[in-house]
C-alpha cells in the first residue's frame, strides 16, 4: 500500500509527502459535535511506536476538504488541558490512491519508546462544512443539514480500532450506505465502530439530520475597545455583519404564513433573536444598526438578548452594532513608571457561531506609545495607527489593530495584552489644551466686542 | 292592404319620431338651452323613436324636499347645457332635458316611478317606439366629485362628443363693477378733500388691516377653498354652528371666532389706549375691571369652543358656555 | 431706603439681566425641542429631512465642487437627478461647516447628530434675532417677550424639533436675521447694515425656496413707503444696496441662476428698484427746480413708467423671455389653480388651507393679541411699523391658504403680540409713582392710588396667568403633536406602557440587507427619500416631484390591472414594489388612502387608460370591501394591499376588517405578476418582488394558476389516491 502511494506520488509530480510509518493507531476515537453552526471534532488517539527507536513526531492526517476549513486546533497530551503539545501545519500534502488529498498536522510528542503507547487528544473546529439540504424550503418546513465527512478515521498509519460518535443530531439519516457500515443509535449519539483500517483508507459519510436552529455566521466583526484613563472606563463597540447560512425560503417571506404558524417558526431555521455575551458588569449598553436605534433588546449585566428588526431567514443578512462600557480597573495594570498593560478579551460575541473576519482595535489614550502587543492566537496582521476622537487635538488616540480570520466563539476565553507608555504630561495635555482654546475664544470675543462699527457723521 | 299598412307604419313612424327640429323648437320654447319637461311635452320628448340623444336630469330643487345634491348641481347643470348650446346651436344630435319637481308636473316622476332624485337618464337614438320607461341608460350622479367634470367625461366616453365648458359671463357683476368704478371716480373728483382725509386715516387703515388679519386667521380662506357650508343641521334638524375636528370648520365659525378675537383684541387696545387716560379714578377702575372681565369671559368661552373642536385639549379657564 | 445707584451700574445690571434672560430663553427653546430625542432617539424625522441628511453625508464625504456637480443615479431611475444643481445647498453647507468646525476643535461629532440638533440650535439664534428685531420695533423689553414667545411657540417648533432637519430649520432664523438687518438699514440708511441684510438674504436664498417671500416683502415695504410719501435718501441707500448685492449674490446659487431677472416671482423687486431710482431722480430735480407744475409732471411720468413697466413685463412673459409664476407661487393666489392643474402640489397635506383651530393650536393667545398689536402699531406708524403691518397682512393670507406657511406667520405673530403685551405692561406694571420717596405733592384722594393699584394688579395678574397658561399650552402641544419622528410610531400598550412601531425601518432595513445593491424599488413618491436614505436602494420617484410624468407612471402601475402594471414595471426595470398598508394596524396615512391622488395624477397623463370614476361605486363612494368596483379590485395596489389579508383573519375566525376604512374584505385577491417578498411585523410596509418573465413563455397568470393547480394536486394525491396518468 505504501509503495503504491509512493509510486503515485512520483507519477503525479505533485510535491508530495508521506510520513514514515513509525506509528500505529491502537484506538482512534472521534467525537463530532454537530449541534452548533460549526463542527467540533475531538480525536482521542491512542498511538503506539512501532519503530525501533524512540519517536517524538506524529503526523495527524486531515483530508484536504476539511483542512481548508479548520478554524482552531488544540493538541494536548492525554486528556489534560494543561499539557499542550507543540504542533505545526505541514505544507506538503499527499495524494492517496482512492481517498482524498491528505494534509498533515505535525505533532511534537514527548519521546516515546518503541512499543510504548501514548494518548493524544486533538480538538479541531471546522467551519463552513454544514450545508442545508434541500437548500430552499418553505416557511413551515423543517430544515435538514448535510454533514459531509468520512466514516473510517483517515490516517497515515494503520489503525486497529476506530470509533466515530456523532453527537447533537436528531432524525439522522445516512445518504450513502454503500460501504455497509451501519451506525448504532444510542440516546446521545450515533456510533460507528470499525476495525483494521489501512493507511489512507477512507469511506465517505453523508449524513442528513434535522437542525431546527439557524446557522448564524459572522462575516465580519469590527471590534473597538476604547481605553480611557480620565473616564476610568473601557468602552466596547462591536460592529457585526452576519448571515444566516440556513436553508433559504422557497418563495418570498409571507408574513401571513409566519403569523399563522407562530409555534413552528419560533423553533425553526430562522433567527428571531440573538444572544450576545458581554463583559460582566457592563453598563451603558446600546444596540443599533445602520438606520438607528433598535428598541427590542434586553440587557443583563453580562449578556444582551437582541431581536433583529426582522426574522433572519436562510441567506439573509443582518448588520448591527452593540456597545457597552466596563470599569477600566479590572483590565488595567500599572507595570512601571508611566507604563501600563491593558488585558482585554479577544472576543465576546454570539455563542455557537463562527467568524470569518475579525478586526480588533484597541484605542489607547492620546499620546500613549505602544510598547508591545501579545495575543493568545497569533493575528494575521498587526498595525499601530492613530484615530481622531473627542478632544483630540494632536495625532489622536493611539490605535492597535489586530486582524484575525476564521475564528469561532469559543476563543473568547483568550485575550489580548497591550503594553504602553502613558506619562503624566500626556495625561494632562488634554485638559490643558481645552483650557487653552477656551481662553483664546474668550479673548477673541473680548477683542471683537471692542470693535466699534457704529456710523457717525464726521465732525 | 299591405301597401296601406306599410304606408301607415311609415307615416306613423314619421309622425311619432320626434325630429331634431322639433326638439330645438321645444328647447327654444323652454326659453334656453335645454328642454323643460312639462306635463304636456314629456311623453313626446322622451318616448321613441328619435334621432338624437337626450340627457335628462330628474331633480327636485324645492327646499321642502331637502335634496341638497339637487340644489348643488343645479348651477352646474345650467353651465353645462349653456356651454353645449353655445357651441352647437343646432343641437348636434345631443339635447338636454330637465324635469324639476319644483316646477310642478309630478306626473313625470310618477310615470317613471321615481322615488329618489337626482337621476340622470340618457335616451339614445332609436327607431323603435319605446315608451319613456324603457330605452334609457342611467348615469350616476356623483356626490363626491365635481358634477360637471364627471358628466363631460361621461359624454366624451360614451357618446364621443366633446363639451367645451364656458364660464358663464356674469353681466350683472360687470355692470355693478363698472357702475361702482364710475361712482367712485365721480366721488373722487367732487369730494377729493374728504377722500384724502379718508385714505390718510390711520384708524381706518388700522381697522382694515386688523379686519383682514382677523378673517384670514380664522379660516376665511379655508371656507373659500373648501367651499364649506355656512351652517349645518344636526340629526334633529337644529342648526349646528360648530363641527368637531381640528381640520374642519363651517362658514359661521369664521364669523364667531373672528368676532371673539376682535373683541379680545379690542379689550387689550382699550386697556392700553383709553383706560389710562380717563380722568375719574373710579370710572377708570370700573372700565379696567369691565374690560378685563370681558377679556376673561370671552377667552373662557373661546377655550371651551376650542376644547369642543379638538378633543383631548386639556386647558380651560371658566366653564361658562360651550357648544354641545 | 434710597440706595444711590449710578447710571452706569444700572446699565450694567440691565445688561446682565438681559443676557441671562436671553440665555434662558435660548435654553428653553432648545430643550423644548428635545422631546423627540428623549422619547424616541436621535433620529432624522419624516420625509424631506432624509434627503437632506443623505445629501449632507455626501457633502462631508466629498468636496464641495463634487457636491455641486453631484449627479444622483439612485433616484428617478432611469433618469437620475442632477442633485447638486437642483437643491438649496444652504442647509447642507451649514451642517457640513459645523461638522468640519467641530472636528477642528477636537469634537468629531457624528454628522447625524449634527443634523438632528441643527434645528433646535438655530431656534436659539432665532429667538435672539427676534429680540433684536422687536427691540427695533418697540423696545428691548418687548424684544425679550417676543424672543420668549418665539422660543416656545408651537407654530415654529412644529418645523424645528430635534430631527426635523429641513430647510425651514435654518430658514426662519435667516428670515428674522435678514428682516432685522433690513429694518436697521432702512432706519439708518446705512450701506453697512444693508450689506449685512443682503448677505443674510443670500444665505436665505441658498437655504430655502421661501426666500421669494423676502424678495417680495422688502420691495413691498419700500413701495408702500414711497406711496405714503415717506421716501428718503436713507431708504434709497438701503434698498439699492440690498437689491444690488442681494440679487447678484443670489444668482450664484446654481438652482437659482438667472431667475432673479427672468422670473415673475422676482419682478416686483426689480420694478421697485427701478422706481426708487426714478423717485430719487425726481427728488433731485425737484430740489433744483422749484415749480408746482413739476409735481404733476412727475406724477404723470411715474404712472406712465409703471404702466410701461407692467406692459413690458407682460409682453416679455408672453414672449417667453421671463418665466411665468411658478406653480406653487401661483397656487397661493388662485386657490383652485393647483387642484385643477397640478394635482401633485394639491396632494401634499401641508399645502392644504388652514382651519382656524390650527392657528390657535400653533400660537395660543398670541393669535388674538396679534391684531391688537397691529392696531397699536398703527398709533405710531413709524417706517418699520409699516413693514410689520405689511408682513402681517400678507402672511396671514398666505398662512390661511397653506398650512405650511403658518411657519412664516409665527414670527410676526410673536413680535406684534409681544408689542401688545409690552404696551400693556408699560401701563400697568409701572409702579414707579408709588415708589417715589418725595412727598412734596400729596395726592388729593387716597382712593386714586388704591383703585389704580388694584386695577394694575388685576390686569397684570390676569396676563401673567395667561402667559403661564401659554407655557403649558406650548409644552403640551409640542410634546403631543410635534415630537413624533413619523418614521417610528408610538402607541400605548394595553398596560399603558409605550410601544414603538418600527415597521418602516424594519422593511427599509430588510431591503438594504437582503436585496441586490442595484435593485430598483417602485414606491409612491412620499417614500422615495426614506428609501434612498434608509434602504439605500434606487427609487423611481421621490419627494422632489420634479417629473410629473414619472410619478404618474408609478401611479399608473399601482392603479392598473396586473397585466398593464406588469408591463409598466418591467419597462422601468423595477425589481421590487413597496407599499404602505395600514389596514392591519389602523394607520390611516397608507397608500390606499392616498390612492385617489395616484389615480388623479395618472389620469392627468393617460386620460384614456386611467379613469378616476371607475374607482367609485355607483353611489360615488370610495369603497374597498364587497362593494368595491371591479376596477378597484383589479388594481395592483388593491391586490398587493390585501394579499393574504383574508387568510390570516380566517384562521383566527375573525372577519377581515380593514381597520382604517372599517370595511370587511370578503375575498382574497389573486396575485400573479408579483410575489410577496417581505411584510413588516404590523403589515405596515409590504414589499413585493416583480416576477421574472416565465421560462415557458406563458404569461404569468397562466403560470401561477398552473402552479396553484399543481400545488392543489399534490395535496389531493397524498390525501386520496394516486394521480391518474393523463396519457392514454
Amino acid at each position: 500500500m505504501r509503495l503504491l502511494t509512493l509510486l503515485l506520488c512520483i507519477v503525479s509530480t505533485v510535491v508530495c509527502f508521506v510520513p514514515p510509518q513509525t506509528w500505529e493507531n491502537v484506538v482512534v476515537s472521534r467525537a463530532v459535535d454537530l449541534s452548533k453552526s460549526y463542527v467540533l471534532e475531538e480525536y482521542a488517539l491512542q498511538v503506539r511506536n512501532i519503530d525501533s527507536k524512540p519517536n517524538g513526531v506524529y503526523y495527524f492526517a486531515v483530508p484536504n476538504f476539511m483542512y481548508e476549513k479548520i478554524s482552531t486546533v488544540s493538541v494536548i497530551q492525554g486528556k489534560d488541558a494543561f499539557k499542550p503539545l507543540e504542533y505545526e501545519f505541514v505544507e506538503q500534502s499527499s495524494d492517496s490512491a482512492n481517498g482524498p488529498v491528505v494534509n498533515y498536522i505535525k505533532i511534537q510528542t514527548p519521546p516515546v519508546a518503541p512499543k510504548s503507547t501514548l494518548l493524544v487528544t486533538v480538538v479541531l473546529t471546522v467551519t463552513n462544512v454544514l450545508e442545508p439540504l434541500p437548500a430552499k424550503i418553505g416557511i413551515t418546513e423543517q430544515q435538514s443539514l448535510l454533514f459531509s465527512s468520512f466514516k473510517k478515521s483517515l490516517s497515515a498509519y494503520h489503525t486497529k480500532k476506530s470509533l466515530l460518535k456523532l453527537k447533537g443530531i436528531t432524525e439522522a439519516k445516512e445518504l450513502n450506505e454503500a460501504d455497509g457500515i451501519k451506525g448504532e443509535a444510542t440516546s446521545k449519539a450515533l456510533v460507528y465502530e470499525m476495525e483494521d483500517i489501512s493507511p489512507f483508507e477512507s469511506s465517505p459519510l453523508s449524513l442528513l439530520y434535522r437542525h431546527l436552529k439557524p446557522l448564524m455566521k459572522v462575516n465580519k466583526l469590527k471590534r473597538g475597545i476604547w481605553v480611557s484613563h480620565w473616564g476610568d472606563s473601557l468602552q466596547f463597540v462591536e460592529e457585526y455583519q452576519t448571515t444566516n447560512e440556513a436553508a433559504g425560503l422557497e418563495s418570498g417571506f409571507s408574513r401571513a404564513d409566519y403569523m399563522m404558524n407562530k409555534e413552528i417558526v419560533t423553533s425553526s431555521h430562522a433567527a428571531l433573536a440573538l444572544e450576545l455575551e458581554m463583559e460582566d458588569g457592563a453598563f451603558d449598553v446600546y444596540y443599533t444598526d445602520l438606520v438607528g436605534n433598535v428598541s427590542t433588546s434586553l440587557a443583563l449585566s453580562d449578556k444582551i438578548f437582541i431581536r433583529p428588526r426582522f426574522p433572519i431567514y436562510g441567506g439573509w443578512h443582518y448588520n448591527f452594532t452593540v456597545g457597552w462600557t466596563n470599569k477600566l480597573g479590572n483590565y488595567l495594570k500599572k507595570v512601571g513608571d508611566d507604563e501600563y498593560t491593558v488585558k482585554v478579551p479577544l472576543l465576546n460575541g454570539i455563542p455557537g457561531t463562527s467568524l470569518d473576519d475579525v478586526e480588533v482595535s484597541v484605542y489607547l489614550p492620546e499620546g500613549s506609545q505602544v510598547v508591545g502587543v501579545e495575543s493568545d492566537i497569533p493575528p494575521e496582521s498587526e498595525e499601530v495607527g492613530y484615530e481622531l476622537s473627542y478632544f483630540d487635538l494632536g495625532n489622536g488616540h493611539t490605535r492597535v489593530t489586530l486582524h484575525y480570520s476564521n475564528l469561532i466563539d469559543s476563543v473568547k476565553q483568550l485575550s489580548i495584552l497591550v503594553k504602553y507608555k502613558y506619562g503624566f504630561r500626556e495625561f494632562m495635555t488634554k485638559p490643558l489644551n481645552v483650557a487653552k482654546y477656551v481662553f483664546i475664544a474668550l479673548l477673541a470675543y473680548l477683542a471683537l466686542s471692542k470693535v466699534d462699527i457704529t456710523l457717525k457723521a464726521k465732525k | 292592404m299591405k301597401l296601406l299598412t306599410v304606408v301607415l307604419v311609415l307615416y306613423a313612424g314619421f309622425c311619432l319620431a320626434i325630429t331634431n327640429e322639433r326638439l330645438l323648437k321645444l328647447q327654444e320654447r323652454s326659453g334656453g338651452s335645454f328642454i323643460k319637461l312639462t306635463k304636456s311635452n314629456f311623453n313626446e320628448v322622451l318616448a321613441g323613436p328619435r334621432n338624437a340623444t337626450i340627457i335628462t336630469l330628474l331633480t327636485a330643487t324645492n327646499p321642502e324636499i331637502g335634496c341638497s345634491t339637487c340644489q348643488n348641481i343645479a348651477p352646474a347643470f345650467e353651465q353645462l347645457v349653456d356651454s353645449w348650446s353655445l357651441d352647437h346651436p343646432d343641437g348636434d344630435g345631443l339635447f338636454f332635458a330637465r324635469a324639476d319637481l319644483a316646477e310642478g308636473h309630478p306626473d313625470i316622476f310618477q310615470a317613471l316611478r321615481l322615488n329618489n332624485v337626482p337621476k340622470l337618464y340618457v335616451y339614445g337614438p332609436t327607431n323603435d317606439s319605446t315608451p319613456l320607461t324603457e330605452g334609457f341608460e342611467v348615469w350616476n350622479v356623483p356626490q363626491s366629485i365635481d358634477f360637471v367634470d364627471h358628466v363631460v367625461a361621461t359624454i366624451a366616453e360614451k357618446l364621443g362628443k366633446r363639451v367645451d365648458l364656458h364660464q358663464p359671463v356674469q353681466w350683472g357683476s360687470i355692470a355693478i363693477t363698472v357702475g361702482s368704478v364710475m361712482l367712485f371716480l365721480w366721488l373722487l373728483q367732487n369730494y377729493s378733500r374728504y377722500f384724502i382725509l379718508l385714505i390718510t386715516s390711520k384708524t381706518l387703515w388700522g381697522g382694515f388691516a386688523v379686519f383682514l388679519i382677523l378673517i384670514f386667521t380664522t379660516g376665511y380662506m379655508f371656507n373659500n377653498i373648501r367651499g364649506m357650508p355656512f351652517i349645518m343641521q344636526d340629526d334633529k334638524g337644529l342648526p349646528k354652528y360648530f363641527v368637531q375636528g381640528q381640520q374642519q370648520q363651517l362658514g359661521i365659525e369664521t364669523q364667531v371666532i373672528s368676532a371673539i378675537y376682535g373683541m379680545l383684541a379690542l379689550s387689550v387696545v382699550f386697556l392700553v389706549i383709553k383706560a389710562p387716560g380717563l380722568a375719574d379714578a373710579r370710572v377708570r377702575f370700573g372700565i379696567v375691571l369691565y374690560l378685563l372681565g370681558l377679556n376673561i369671559v370671552l377667552f373662557s368661552v373661546f377655550l371651551s369652543i376650542f376644547q369642543f373642536k379638538s378633543s383631548g385639549y386639556p386647558f380651560h379657564l371658566l366653564n361658562i358656555w360651550s357648544p354641545k | 431706603m434710597s440706595v444711590e445707584v449710578s447710571e452706569a451700574t444700572l446699565a450694567n445690571i440691565k445688561l446682565l439681566l438681559r443676557v441671562t434672560i436671553l440665555f434662558s430663553i435660548a435654553a428653553a427653546a432648545v430643550s423644548s425641542r428635545l422631546f423627540s430625542v428623549v422619547r424616541f432617539e436621535s433620529i432624522i424625522h419624516e420625509f424631506d429631512p432624509w434627503f437632506n441628511f443623505r445629501a449632507t453625508k455626501y457633502l462631508v464625504s466629498h468636496s464641495y465642487y463634487e457636491f455641486l456637480n453631484w449627479f444622483d443615479d439612485k433616484t428617478w431611475y432611469p433618469l437620475g437627478r442632477v442633485t447638486g444643481g437642483t437643491l438649496y445647498p444652504g442647509l447642507m453647507v451649514t451642517a457640513g461647516s459645523i461638522w468640519h468646525g467641530l472636528r477642528k476643535i477636537g469634537l468629531p461629532v457624528d454628522i447625524r447628530n449634527i443634523c438632528v440638533m441643527l434645528a433646535p440650535a438655530f431656534s436659539g439664534v432665532t429667538a435672539y434675532f427676534t429680540y433684536l428685531f422687536t427691540a427695533e420695533i418697540k423696545d428691548k423689553s418687548a424684544g425679550l417677550l417676543a424672543a420668549a414667545f418665539m422660543g416656545i411657540a408651537p407654530g415654529y417648533i412644529s418645523r424645528s424639533v430635534a430631527g426635523s432637519y429641513d430647510n425651514e430649520a435654518i430658514a426662519i432664523t435667516l428670515l428674522m436675521t435678514t428682516f432685522y438687518f433690513w429694518i436697521k438699514a432702512s432706519k439708518e440708511g446705512s450701506v453697512f447694515w444693508a450689506a449685512w441684510a443682503a448677505g443674510f438674504y443670500f444665505y436665505m436664498v441658498s437655504a430655502w425656496g421661501g426666500y421669494v417671500f423676502i424678495t417680495n416683502l422688502i420691495p413691498l415695504h419700500v413701495f408702500i413707503l414711497i406711496l405714503m410719501g415717506r421716501y428718503s435718501h436713507k431708504l434709497y441707500t438701503a434698498y439699492s444696496t440690498w437689491y444690488a448685492i442681494g440679487t447678484l449674490a443670489s444668482m450664484q446659487i446654481p438652482f437659482v441662476g438667472f431667475l432673479p431677472i427672468r422670473s415673475n416671482d422676482h419682478m416686483a423687486a426689480l420694478g421697485v428698484f427701478g422706481l426708487i431710482q426714478i423717485v430719487c431722480f425726481g427728488e433731485y430735480i425737484r430740489s433744483k427746480v422749484p415749480s408746482n407744475k413739476f409735481k404733476s409732471v412727475l406724477f404723470v411720468s411715474v404712472i406712465l413708467i409703471i404702466l410701461l413697466g407692467i406692459a413690458g413685463l407682460v409682453s416679455l412673459t408672453y414672449a417667453g423671455l421671463i418665466a411665468p409664476w411658478t406653480g406653487r407661487f401661483y397656487s397661493l393666489w388662485d386657490t383652485n389653480y393647483a387642484k385643477i392643474h397640478i394635482p401633485i402640489i394639491a396632494s401634499v397635506s401641508e399645502h392644504q388651507p388652514t382651519a382656524w383651530p390650527s392657528f390657535f393650536f400653533d400660537t395660543q393667545f398670541l393669535i388674538w393679541l396679534f391684531p391688537a398689536g397691529i392696531f397699536l402699531l398703527f398709533q405710531e406708524l413709524r417706517n418699520e411699523h409699516i413693514f410689520v403691518i405689511a408682513y402681517s397682512v400678507l402672511c396671514s393670507y398666505f398662512a390661511g391658504v397653506m398650512v405650511r406657511l403658518m411657519l412664516t406667520l409665527t414670527p410676526i405673530i410673536c413680535v406684534s403680540a409681544a408689542v401688545a403685551v409690552s404696551k400693556l405692561f408699560d401701563v400697568y406694571l409701572d409702579f414707579s409713582d408709588y415708589l417715589k420717596e418725595d412727598k412734596t405733592e400729596k395726592p388729593k384722594d387716597d382712593k386714586k392710588s388704591i383703585f389704580d393699584i388694584l386695577s394694575k394688579f388685576a390686569v397684570v395678574g390676569t396676563f401673567v396667568f395667561y402667559l403661564y397658561l401659554f407655557v403649558f399650552h406650548c409644552t403640551w402641544v409640542t410634546s403631543n403633536a410635534y415630537s413624533s419622528p413619523s418614521v417610528v410610531l408610538a402607541t400605548k400598550a394595553p398596560d399603558g406602557s409605550q410601544q414603538l412601531i418600527d415597521d418602516y425601518r424594519e422593511a427599509y432595513y430588510w431591503l438594504r440587507m437582503n436585496t441586490p445593491e442595484d435593485a430598483k424599488v417602485a414606491a409612491w413618491w412620499d417614500y422615495g427619500y426614506q428609501i434612498g436614505g434608509m434602504a439605500d436602494r434606487t427609487t423611481l420617484v421621490d419627494n422632489n416631484t420634479w417629473n410629473n410624468t414619472h410619478i404618474a407612471t408609478v401611479g399608473k402601475a399601482m392603479c392598473s390591472n396586473e397585466e398593464v402594471a406588469y408591463k409598466v414595471l418591467k419597462q422601468h426595470d423595477v425589481d421590487y414594489v413597496l407599499i404602505i398598508f395600514g389596514g392591519m394596524l389602523g394607520f390611516s396615512g397608507d397608500d390606499l388612502n392616498k390612492f385617489l391622488w395616484m389615480i388623479r395624477i395618472a389620469q392627468g397623463i393617460w386620460p384614456d387608460e386611467v379613469k378616476e370614476r371607475s374607482f367609485f361605486t355607483e353611489r360615488g363612494e370610495y369603497k374597498v370591501g364587497r362593494e368595491a368596483t371591479q376596477t378597484m379590485k383589479d388594481s395592483l395596489l388593491y391586490k398587493m394591499s390585501y394579499h393574504r389579508f383574508v387568510d390570516v383573519h380566517m384562521r383566527s375566525g375573525r372577519p377581515a376588517v380593514d381597520r382604517v376604512r372599517s370595511q370587511v374584505i370578503s375575498e382574497e385577491p389573486e396575485l400573479n405578476v408579483v410575489e410577496e417578498a417581505f411584510t413588516s411585523e404590523n403589515w405596515l410596509v409590504r414589499i413585493y418582488k416583480v416576477k421574472d418573465l416565465d421560462n415557458a413563455g406563458r404569461d404569468l397568470r397562466e403560470a401561477s394558476s398552473f402552479e396553484r393547480q399543481a400545488a392543489a394536486g399534490i395535496k389531493k394525491r397524498t390525501a386520496k389516491r394516486p394521480a391518474l396518468d393523463i396519457r392514454e
